[in-house]
């Protein structure tokens, strides 16, 4: 099974390598327009209408948020990365299981940049959008919890269930009216009171979640099922961006009555994420970073930890997303910083004298390191 | 335990002495050049430096673009506990924070007002530390048993620091527990005092009006 799914990526990396145009039949998109705009090397802007209405406030790395609000635009640079997923996008199928494309690289280097370019691509090509701003937030900052009545032992978490189900609500109002002419397979039993029906459009179950927290977990199964399902049938194609998605096989800070640490597996969010990157669907991509900030040290100064996926996702983890096509993300090139450097300077956002002149160019370049969370960092106070 | 004399050990308690020894030799270290124009020219022939040891460059001295005399004077004053590192990142952030400010003014101006507005986070510092110099000083000079406080001409340099320092104290005592940043209250403080208004202006003209009302002990000078 492990080689037949290697020879697959291999083929579809080669498929995505040369231009692909399909004449599928009916998807929700009709055209995958957004292609022709995007071009390695330059500067792409996200309009701030889409930037709000894809909540990217809130998914974007804090700099980037903060850049957004005082430039009054988002514009990014669309590197080598979002090329690779934009093709690997192209050949998504209703033939072929759900394309698993990992993030990786070393700090700062962009990689959750390139997850949020990733949505609005999808987003621009009418797919569906299950975006999680961090899996760390399901196994670290669970505020309150519930014992599960659906599986014993497993563990609800509601606040999150419902943060969840609020952003793919919002994230996917531009195919909200396609999913509410889905509709479910099977009746669903929430409890006692609650139910959603046989043939009740799969928008009902959302809206149940979000009205009664104490099912949102459930609720979040349940869509995610559907989904699945709805994929498969070739009714819509759907995106799965997860950052930090290694968190999913990380540490938990969730404690059960015992006061020992629930692994992550019980947590009943983490298992439906997991779910659906298990890719026993179609016509779909998955698209995960593998992020070190799970396993390193945030006071510790001094060590260096790996990363790359297998160190990051442990062996279970690694066991369970392979195979994937791992996307490295890289430090700038020269003409990568000239190009923002350029951009910077014309917004007039370098704003004292010595940056603006050829030595501050060379020396914002090299003091940076060419890594891009540096080089913003940098640009940020001159 | 170990941990609490470690800190102890590591930081300086009480010192009031310069250091009496250093790890150059006076007789065979010259300073380092930190100019890099100054680098590239060859030194001069009677230059000590051509047969001498140099020593290492300081790590605040480093010939990047954006160094500052007055802003890495306002890091060291800002410095506490050795920690000059958290110092830098607090002072860059005041004027990232100052500048976004700027350039949000300025992106809403029109284009005449827009001329106006000052967009360098540098220049605007620069100006504010320089509107809070005090003219005077205040000294305890203890006469027959009492000390008065005697006002004393100040020269520039300590000027400078004089006004860093109220700033910095006036901001210290405002972030407390966390609720409130120093770097954001600093860079609020530098804008205001660039426009001559603020908390600073304000103790500084305290202070103006003090040496004022002690003109009568300025014969305990000297």
């Amino acid at each position: 099974m492990k080689t037949c799914g290697r020879v697959f990526f291999h083929n579809a990396r080669r498929l995505a390598a040369h231009k692909f145009t399909f004449t599928e039949v009916r998807y929700l998109s009709a055209q995958p327009k957004a292609e022709s705009n995007i071009e390695v090397g330059s500067l792409s802007e996200i309009q701030m209408s889409v930037a709000k209405h894809l909540n990217l406030k809130t998914h974007l790395p804090s700099p980037l948020s903060k850049q957004m609000d005082t430039l009054g635009e988002l514009v990014t640079l669309i590197r080598d990365p979002m090329m690779e997923i934009a093709s690997c996008m192209r050949v998504v199928d209703k033939t072929l299981p759900a394309l698993r494309l990992v993030l990786w690289g070393a700090f700062g280097t962009g990689k959750t940049v390139t997850l949020n370019q990733a949505v609005h691509h999808a987003y621009t090509n009418n797919w569906v959008i299950v975006h999680l701003r961090s899996a760390m937030d399901l196994t670290r900052r669970v505020k309150e919890i519930e014992m599960s009545s659906f599986v014993p032992g497993r563990i609800n978490d509601p606040s999150n269930a419902v943060a969840v189900l609020q952003n793919f609500k919002q994230q996917n109002q531009h195919v909200w009216k396609t999913l509410g002419e889905l509709f479910t397979e099977r009746d669903y039993e929430w409890s006692k009171s609650e139910r959603t029906a046989q043939g009740k459009p799969i928008t009902e179950i959302i809206e149940m979640g979000i009205t009664a927290p104490f099912l949102a977990s459930d609720c979040v199964g349940a869509l995610f099922r559907e989904l699945r399902r709805h994929a498969k049938d070739g009714k819509l194609k759907a995106l799965v961006a997860v950052d930090d998605a290694n968190s999913l096989w990380g540490k938990t800070l969730v404690k059960r009555a015992d006061r020992t640490y629930a692994p992550p597996s019980d947590l009943t969010l983490v298992v439906h994420f997991r779910r659906l990157i298990a890719n026993d669907w179609t016509n779909g991509c998955v698209l995960m970073v593998a992020d070190k900030k799970e396993v390193a040290d945030a006071r510790d100064e001094l060590g260096v930890s790996r990363h790359t996926p297998l160190e990051l996702f442990g062996e279970e983890g690694f066991e369970f997303v392979e195979p994937f096509l791992p996307i490295e993300t890289t430090n700038y090139t020269e003409s990568e910083t000239n190009t923002l450097y350029d951009y910077y300077v014309r917004k007039n956002w370098l704003a004292s004298k010595s940056a603006r002149t050829e030595e501050g160019r060379k020396q914002l370049m090299h003091l940076s390191a060419f890594n891009p969370y540096y080089y913003e960092r940098l640009c940020a106070f001159n | 335990m170990t941990t609490k004399l470690a800190r102890f050990a590591q930081k300086r308690w009480i010192s009031s002495t310069t250091s009496t020894s250093n790890m150059y030799d006076p007789r065979v270290f010259r300073e380092p050049v930190t100019d890099v124009q100054e680098l590239r020219k060859p030194l001069d022939a009677d230059d000590e430096r051509n047969f001498l040891f140099v020593k290492a460059l300081k790590s605040d001295a480093t010939p990047v673009f954006y160094r500052d005399h007055v802003i890495d004077k306002l890091i060291r004053v800002c410095t506490k506990d050795g920690e000059k590192e958290t110092s830098r990142r607090n002072v860059h952030s005041a004027l990232e924070i100052i500048k976004r400010r700027q350039y949000k003014a300025w992106a809403k101006a029109s284009e005449e007002e827009k001329k106006g507005i000052e967009l360098d986070p540098f220049v605007i510092a620069k100006k504010g530390i320089k509107n809070c110099h005090p003219l005077m000083k205040l000294q305890g000079v203890t006469r027959g048993g009492t000390t008065y406080q005697v006002p004393f001409p100040i020269e520039e340099p300590e000027a400078e620091f004089r006004a860093m320092k109220m700033m910095r104290d006036i901001c210290r005592m405002r972030s407390k527990h966390g609720e409130t940043h120093f770097k954001d209250i600093l860079a609020t403080e530098l804008l205001a005092a660039s426009q001559n208004e603020g908390s600073t202006i304000q103790a500084k003209q305290e202070l103006h009006k003090t040496c004022e009302a002690n003109r009568a002990y300025a014969h305990y000078r000297a």
